[in-house]
């Protein structure tokens, strides 16, 4: 166990000096493991014999926990918790009542109390409680904390997007103000460069938006999913044949080592997203008069897919951020390379959804090997 | 502005005939460097490109440029940062003007400007992007211009 410790601010309220005393007593030797951090915690105690004197207090410095009589000789603890308790502030109240009538815990309950301490109480009756708002404590605290890592995320996502975006926006931007200002001169066929060059980059623009809409409507759950008894074998055929024309070009050989028919129970539109995201870019990221080599096969109940090319491959450092969104290996091989940067993560998530994943082993500069494997049978489901 | 617009350069050789100066851009973005390479080259400047900081530097020191212009965000958010004060110390291109591209204004919320940033910055101007031609060649011919005692190494001397 972690040696770490923190403290806990305990506010004690009671007009009667004995249990301020007692409370006190106790729980500076109590200790509490706490489980989101794996470390303990202690508590540091205030005692007060009146409520005026704690509320001025709280002007100073704001509890953790405030174990308040519910009565007091002038502001007693129903008021106290009522209107001088910011809800900001987040201070679990534990009522110490004498009369735990039914009444007084509905009321203190709507008014915020966590939790309730029945006097005369004994030392365990006490700790038990303190440990019960101490685990609620932390975990609220953990959850914050979740939600606060999850609203970054999402923040560092949607700036990274829009960097990606606007970055052909300025491109497009940049090559029209060439040709508004007539740069290379009046001969129209000066700017044919340039025109394609943009027409290029809105492509790739619109297949980034598409990737986006993919990827969203996958993690969200909103994609109609079609599960049907499809045979994949098939559906990488078709992706073979959508990527011969870019592979023609670079004279790389396309071989598919395979049954002739497997099948299995999936989305053929998420398959064909596998298929096609895994071949493009064998062909994009090969070299030329290259191959890639496609094998399928079936162990069981799993479908192992796996696409190798002989292309430039990655270093172990590019291997660790392969699958993150947006990470686009940029490097002097790859700058002419269009890329949505979010192919990967798509192929990932899909995976996820059939109870599979995918890998990748490469050697810069020979080529890499990506495998996905699938279960054959999923329950349909969500991530 | 026309193609056969005069080139703007204070640069003589040692017969005192007008050369070329030389310019080096450096950003990730092939397009954009194409953008500025044409920009450039049209009005007589000799240009470089590079894609990375560490690229564009090992260029520059042999390609020996009488102005720099360099993006930001490459492979990281600050890797220009990183670059400008790479140049600022080489002993050889230390008092080369700098033009930063910026193209962070909004995902960041900031506003580069040289009254607050050249503090720290080593840099000689900014350019928002998208660029205008316009905005960078008159940008380029006042750099190119400036003395070598106006040169931004403010940031420099607060961080060696």
């Amino acid at each position: 166990m972690d040696n770490t410790s923190q403290k806990l601010k305990v506010f004690v309220v009671d007009d009667e000096p004995g249990i301020c005393l007692g409370v006190g007593a106790i729980l500076r030797d109590f200790k509490v493991n706490d489980q989101t951090s794996n470390s303990q915690v202690e508590f540091e105690i205030f005692t007060f014999n009146d409520g005026e004197s704690m509320i001025e207090s709280l002007e100073k410095e704001v509890p953790h926990l405030l174990l308040l009589d519910c009565k007091l000789p002038g502001i007693d603890g129903m008021e106290i918790l009522e209107n001088y308790l910011n809800p900001e502030n987040e201070i679990l109240t534990i009522m110490i009542t004498a009369y735990a009538t039914i009444e007084t815990a509905i009321k203190a309950t709507k008014l915020g109390a966590y939790d309730f301490l029945a006097k005369p109480f004994t030392p365990d009756e006490l700790r038990y409680t303190v440990r019960k708002a101490v685990t609620h404590i932390m975990l609220r605290g953990q959850a914050k904390r979740l939600e606060e890592e999850k609203k970054r995320i999402r923040f560092e996502f949607i700036r990274v997007l829009a960097h990606e975006l606007k970055s052909p926006i300025n491109a497009v931007d940049g090559y029209l103000d060439l040709i508004k200002n007539r740069i290379l001169g009046d001969e129209i066929e000066a700017y044919d460069g340039l025109v394609e060059k943009s027409v290029i980059r809105i492509d790739g623009m619109r297949k980034m938006i598409g990737d986006l809409l993919d990827l969203t409507r996958i993690e969200s759950g909103q994609k109609k999913r079609m599960i049907e008894n499809i045979d994949i074998i098939e559906i990488a055929k078709n992706s073979i044949e959508l990527n011969c024309l870019s592979a023609e070009k670079s004279n790389i050989n396309i071989e598919l080592f395979s049954p002739d028919s497997l099948f299995m129970s999936a989305d053929s539109g998420e398959i064909q997203i596998i298929f096609n995201n895994l071949i493009s870019n064998a062909v994009k990221y090969n070299i030329k008069n290259g191959n890639v080599f496609i094998r399928i096969s079936e162990d069981n109940n799993l479908v192992n897919i796996e696409v190798e090319d002989t292309g430039i491959g990655l270093t172990s450092d590019e291997l660790s951020k392969l699958f993150n969104e947006f990470s686009r290996i940029k490097n002097e091989k790859t700058r002419n390379i269009q890329g949505s940067g979010l192919g990967l993560s798509i192929v990932k998530k899909i995976s996820g959804l059939y109870g599979g994943d995918v890998d990748c082993s490469s050697t810069s500069g020979k080529g890499s090997i990506f495998y996905v494997t699938l279960n054959k049978t999923t329950v349909e489901g969500q991530l | 502005m026309s193609s056969s617009h005069e080139i703007f350069s204070n640069l003589q050789n040692a017969k005192g005939e007008d050369i070329m100066a030389k310019i080096i851009c450096i950003d990730d973005d092939l397009d954009v460097t194409e953008f500025l390479r044409i920009t450039l080259e049209a009005k007589g400047y000799e240009v470089e490109t590079a894609h990375n900081g560490e690229d564009g530097y090992e260029k520059a020191c042999s390609f020996k440029p009488d102005m720099i212009i360099l993006d930001v965000m490459m492979s990281n958010t600050t890797e220009g940062f990183h670059t400008a004060y790479k140049f600022r110390k080489n002993e050889e291109l230390s008092l080369v003007p700098i033009l930063m591209l910026t193209s962070i204004n909004q995902e960041f919320n900031y506003n580069f400007s040289m009254e607050k940033d050249g503090e720290f910055l080593p840099v000689d101007d900014f350019v928002e992007k998208p660029i205008s031609s316009k905005s960078l060649l008159e940008k380029t011919e006042r750099l190119l211009t400036l003395p070598k005692e106006e040169i931004n190494i403010k940031g420099i001397k607060k961080v060696i």
